[in-house]
């Protein structure tokens, strides 16, 4: 009962129609092993409703495989894929969209900041950027460095002085009450970088004036800036 | 007389987890998992940052399907198998009841699922060292899943008389399961759309009165956040354990007295 029995029992014709098959197989793979499906470009995002449906409902399953496949997103089996070639729109509503399923996670947010914010088209820096603004505004305590980052992919990516003014702006006005004194002085920095001493001076004093609590090492490198980069001679000593 | 029972009910026992060991169930469970949990290593340890939270969220998840998987196609042949082989038969020739029969029955291929739930738990563990008290809540959860599952399956193992039928059975219910707390939600917009998913939607709230709500089961952000990760915790799955636990045997030992063998 059971086991195997000797090959030399089993009909020649079987034996030959598994070498045929097995040439067909080989024929088949000689020609096939090269191929690859193109990559069909950055799918449009999914509702939130149809994503929880796909991860039956555990929503942390479906925010990690879906993080891992974006981030791989078109570069697969040896191939690589510019990141110009990428539709920033549609990538910007998958960010969104995972940021949504797990608001505390800084996974999804680092590959978009450190590996798609660095395209060098300024309109897909944009999206990313804006991308960022709104995860910080949305959780200002869990996200804010997002709003420094976006400050310094506006100013050294996109060039656009303006809008790296207004997000460390935003950044300064945030209502978090531990956040480095460094953010309440990007204004400053930026103002500074665009030519506009006499604005980056009032808002460098104005931190020094309202915050006592400053410890002294901060103080001296506020004045130095006034006095070394800025070029104002040191009133408020 | 009780004794007898109690004699009946461990032989039942000894009986079920040896034809699991025959059927390979607690080998070939592990080996599944352990190799789910290389595989996840791997990937996990291509994402830029959070790799730990990343294993223990797919290794989570993907131990959950293998085991409710393992277990629904282990105890639909197990059952199709022991009536074929007039093994149930010879079981219910002995002093013991029906329902009886069913409460043993179920209660040892619960056993089985712990068994390999145990083995999840401590892969888990190893694979991506979540918190503590998340591990804790999410292996109790996945235990009492794998519980509502087995159940399910011996229902529908002991009413239906092909083992495809009852495995797939088992897998519709298990999805609607998973998902019925997104479609409850859905249902109650429905009358916004129009009066066909006006319909579609009190069909489907009707349904749901009697499926379990297993999206409150096994979450995956108590393996990244420990327990108190948000949402409704680990109480609603105890509850909803007690509350479908019962039913499910109720409808089992009701449908299999009334069975001719």
């Amino acid at each position: 009962m059971g086991g195997q029995g000797k090959l030399r029992h089993v009909p020649r014709f079987y034996i030959i129609v598994l070498l045929v098959a097995l040439a067909g197989q080989s024929l088949f793979w000689s020609q096939a092993h090269d191929l690859r499906i193109p990559w069909s470009g950055v799918s449009l995002a999914p509702t939130p409703a149809a994503a929880r449906i796909t991860g039956l409902g555990d929503t942390q399953l479906y925010y990690r495989a879906a993080g891992l496949g974006l981030q791989n997103m078109g570069d697969w089996a040896g191939e690589l894929t510019p990141l110009v070639e990428y539709d920033y729109g549609r990538l910007a509503g998958w960010f969104t969209l995972l940021s949504q399923m797990d608001p505390k996670s800084q996974y999804v947010p680092s590959f978009a900041a450190y590996y798609f914010g660095q395209s060098r088209n300024p309109d897909q820096v944009r999206q990313i950027i804006g991308y960022l603004q709104q995860l910080a505004v949305e959780n200002p305590q869990q996200h804010w460095r997002w709003l420094a980052y976006g400050a310094y992919l506006a100013r050294y990516r996109v060039k656009d002085p303006v809008l790296g003014l207004a997000l460390a702006k935003q950044l300064a006005a945030l209502p978090v009450e531990d956040m480095p004194i460094w953010t309440r002085q990007l204004p400053a920095f930026v103002l500074a970088d665009a030519g506009e001493r006499e604005a980056a001076r009032d808002i460098l004093e104005a931190i020094l004036a309202t915050t006592p609590e400053l410890h002294p090492a901060e103080r001296f490198f506020i004045r130095n800036y006034i006095v070394t980069r800025l070029g104002f001679s040191d009133k408020t000593r | 007389m009780h004794t007898d029972q109690f004699r009946i009910g461990a032989t039942l026992l000894r009986y079920i987890l040896i034809t699991a060991l025959r059927d390979r169930l607690f080998l070939a469970l592990p080996v599944m998992l352990a190799v789910g949990a290389a595989l996840v290593i791997f990937l996990s340890g291509s994402a830029i940052i959070e790799q730990r939270e990343m294993a223990a969220a797919l290794f989570g998840a993907g131990s959950r399907v293998l085991i409710i998987s393992g277990l629904v196609l282990f105890v639909s042949f197990h059952i199709r198998q022991a009536m074929a082989g007039g093994e149930i038969a010879l079981i219910l020739s002995r002093p013991i009841s029906r329902g009886a029969f069913v409460l043993v029955y179920s209660a040892s291929l619960v056993i089985v699922g712990f068994i390999c739930v145990a083995v999840a738990i401590a892969l888990v563990w190893l694979c991506a060292r979540p918190p503590l008290d998340g591990l804790l809540a999410w292996g109790l959860s996945l235990a009492l899943e794998s519980m509502v599952m087995v159940l399910t399956a011996v229902f529908f193992g002991l009413i239906l008389n092909s083992a495809v039928a009852c495995t797939l059975a088992c897998m519709g219910f298990y999805v609607l399961a998973r998902m019925s707390g997104l479609l409850g939600a859905l249902a109650d917009k429905a009358g916004e759309i129009g009066q066909l998913e006006l319909l579609l939607g009190y069909g489907f709230k009707l349904v749901s009165i009697i499926i379990p709500r297993l999206d409150f089961f096994t979450r995956s952000e108590w393996l990244v956040y420990g327990w108190n990760g948000g949402g409704p915790g680990i109480a609603w799955a105890v509850l909803q354990s007690l509350a479908f636990t019962p039913l499910i045997l109720a409808a089992t030992m009701i449908d299999f007295s009334r069975r001719r063998l």
